[in-house]
């Protein structure tokens, strides 16, 4: 009998309900919410419900899914023989974050669905794409304000970019060993703020401008043509590496992508990026990004500000392009709606349904879509280069 | 702070003169080649045009010379063999576009259509869809 309650003993001092930290509970806890979000409130699900599961999995007591001991500094500190013999599933998954390896590849698949016909017919639009990039360059100053290091605010200002891969990539790649936030934090921030934009945008849009501005019918687009929009890719490509090279590996994929899809002569290889390869990427990314919310790291301070940066970052970025536009809209004698410009934050194409829809409410006979599809995959263009920029330059301090 | 507000400054300046310096010249290269690819596009189209008014020209004169061919009394009257002028202009114009110029149109008549039996659209149009079917096969074709 003593022999059984021994042992009854050792099995609830090692249950999950005894090794259960409260700050395990909490974050369990939000990770319901998130999976609540993505199920019920249809929030960015394809990458939340992952990344919540992940988050889930990871806060686990006892779980032993992700070890972040194996991934301590830069890729280049990685024992990758550790990785492979200690390592779990989700350590090795977590390797395509660490190696900058998902991103990359997503941005392929991006570039396989974005159609770059309204920049080309616009290229003013890329004015409203560096413009919205404002919000990552004045988060960085926030960031150094707070007390982070040239590494950590890097990461965060880019947060401001609306883009989740390229947060990952260059948080993955600036963040070290002695860094008080990690991946995780940024793409957790990242990706909230995300699937946020229907909720932060609108009323800095409405704010910013008059109903006589967002009642601006812009003229039809141009027609362009298939050989422009195969140039444009290389071009694109050649341009940027020339000057930021360090923004080559997003995108050239991006741009790779892209002429998959104008080129027509790799229509199989389009939809494997597209579709397959892009899914595929995704359930890896997000469910290693929910990995690394371990308890520990996300209730903290620091996480705390992390998250009001975040916001910052968004609303500053929004409130550029839209006063940008509101400067293209003098400058053109009112021919260019202000409220295009807030998609020059990237969050394609959730940001340019926003421009879409706060034109609309003023006018329901406006149809501002493609125009603001020009900003929108602007920004990601621009978000890549700010990234470039942010890689080359924070090393240096 | 970790940083010195040089630090900070530098790179905020660098970042946003970099991004603005990057996207600009791009709009600068898309303009250009932009322009370029819209008046090779403009040119095509003129050219198609001039093809297609030379291609209408072409249908005038053959009209011109069938109208000369057509003796005097016929050139009175208002239809060629029951054709209007217009109709044999746009006949010529298809045939001329078709063959390059190369076509040679002898004569145009209108042709009575025969109804073999009283069948109504639908039951000729079944009629022709197997005749259709049968040729397809012989050729061996079948989509």
């Amino acid at each position: 009998m003593e022999k059984f309650l021994e042992t009854i003993q050792g099995l609830a001092e090692t249950s999950g309900i005894a090794g259960m930290t409260w700050q395990q509970a909490v974050m369990i806890f939000i990770s319901l919410v998130f999976m609540y979000l993505a199920i019920k409130k249809n929030f960015e699900p394809l990458l939340l419900l992952p990344i919540a599961f992940g988050m889930l999995l990871t806060n686990l007591p006892f779980s032993e899914m992700y070890h972040p001991e194996l991934f301590a500094g830069n890729a280049a500190d990685v024992n990758f023989s550790d990785v492979l013999h200690k390592g779990g599933l989700l350590d090795l998954l977590y390797l395509g974050v660490k190696l900058q390896i998902f991103p990359p590849l997503i941005f392929l698949g991006i570039g396989c669905m974005t159609d770059f016909g309204p920049l080309i017919a616009n290229p003013k639009s890329f004015l409203l794409g560096a413009a919205a990039q404002a919000g990552i360059f004045l988060t960085f100053i926030g960031a150094a304000v707070l007390g982070f290091s040239p590494e950590e605010a890097g990461s965060i200002a880019i947060i401001g970019g609306a883009d989740g891969p390229t947060a990952i990539y260059v948080s993955s790649k600036l963040l070290g060993a002695g860094a008080s936030i990690d991946v995780g934090v940024i793409a957790l921030a990242a990706y909230t703020y995300m699937a946020l934009v229907p909720v932060i945008q609108p009323p800095i849009m409405r704010l910013l401008t008059t109903k006589r501005e967002r009642a601006v019918k812009m003229e039809t687009l141009r027609s362009v043509s298939k050989t422009e929009k195969i140039i444009f890719p290389i071009l694109v490509t050649i341009i940027i590496d020339m000057i930021v090279p360090s923004a080559t590996p997003l995108i050239g994929m991006l741009m790779l992508g892209n002429l998959f899809r104008e080129s027509g002569v790799v229509e199989r290889l389009t939809k494997t990026a597209s579709n397959e390869l892009m899914n595929i990427v995704t359930i890896f990314l997000g469910i290693t990004v929910g990995a690394t919310t371990q308890a520990d790291k996300i209730i903290s301070p620091r996480f705390l500000q992390v998250l009001l940066l975040g916001v910052v970052a968004f609303a500053v970025g929004t409130a550029a392009g839209v006063l940008f536009g509101k400067l293209m809209y003098i400058a053109s004698k009112g021919k260019v709606n202000p409220l295009i410009g807030s998609a020059g934050v990237s969050a394609v194409p959730m940001a340019a349904r926003i421009s879409q829809k706060v034109g609309s409410e003023t006018d329901p006979t406006n149809f501002l879509l493609m125009h603001a599809m020009g900003p929108n995959v602007a920004g990601v263009i621009g978000s890549a280069v700010a990234a470039g920029v942010l890689l080359n330059i924070v090393p240096l301090l | 702070m970790q940083m010195t507000w040089g630090d900070v400054w530098t790179v905020v300046f660098t970042g946003l003169l970099v991004v603005f310096v990057v996207l600009i010249l791009l709009i600068i290269m898309v303009t250009i080649y932009g322009s370029i690819f819209h008046r090779l596009n403009s040119r095509k189209k003129t050219k198609n045009g001039d093809s297609t008014s030379k291609l209408t020209n072409t249908a005038s004169e053959s009209l011109i010379k069938i109208k000369e061919e057509i003796p005097v009394s016929a050139q009175d009257k208002t239809t060629f063999d029951g054709v209007s002028p217009e109709t044999v202009a746009a006949i010529t114009a298809a045939v001329t576009a078709f063959t390059d110029g190369n076509g040679v149109i002898t004569g145009i008549k209108p042709a009575a259509v025969k109804l073999t039996s009283r069948k109504t659209g639908w039951g000729n149009l079944n009629s022709k869809e197997i005749i259709g079917s049968s040729a397809a096969l012989r050729n061996g074709r079948w989509n």
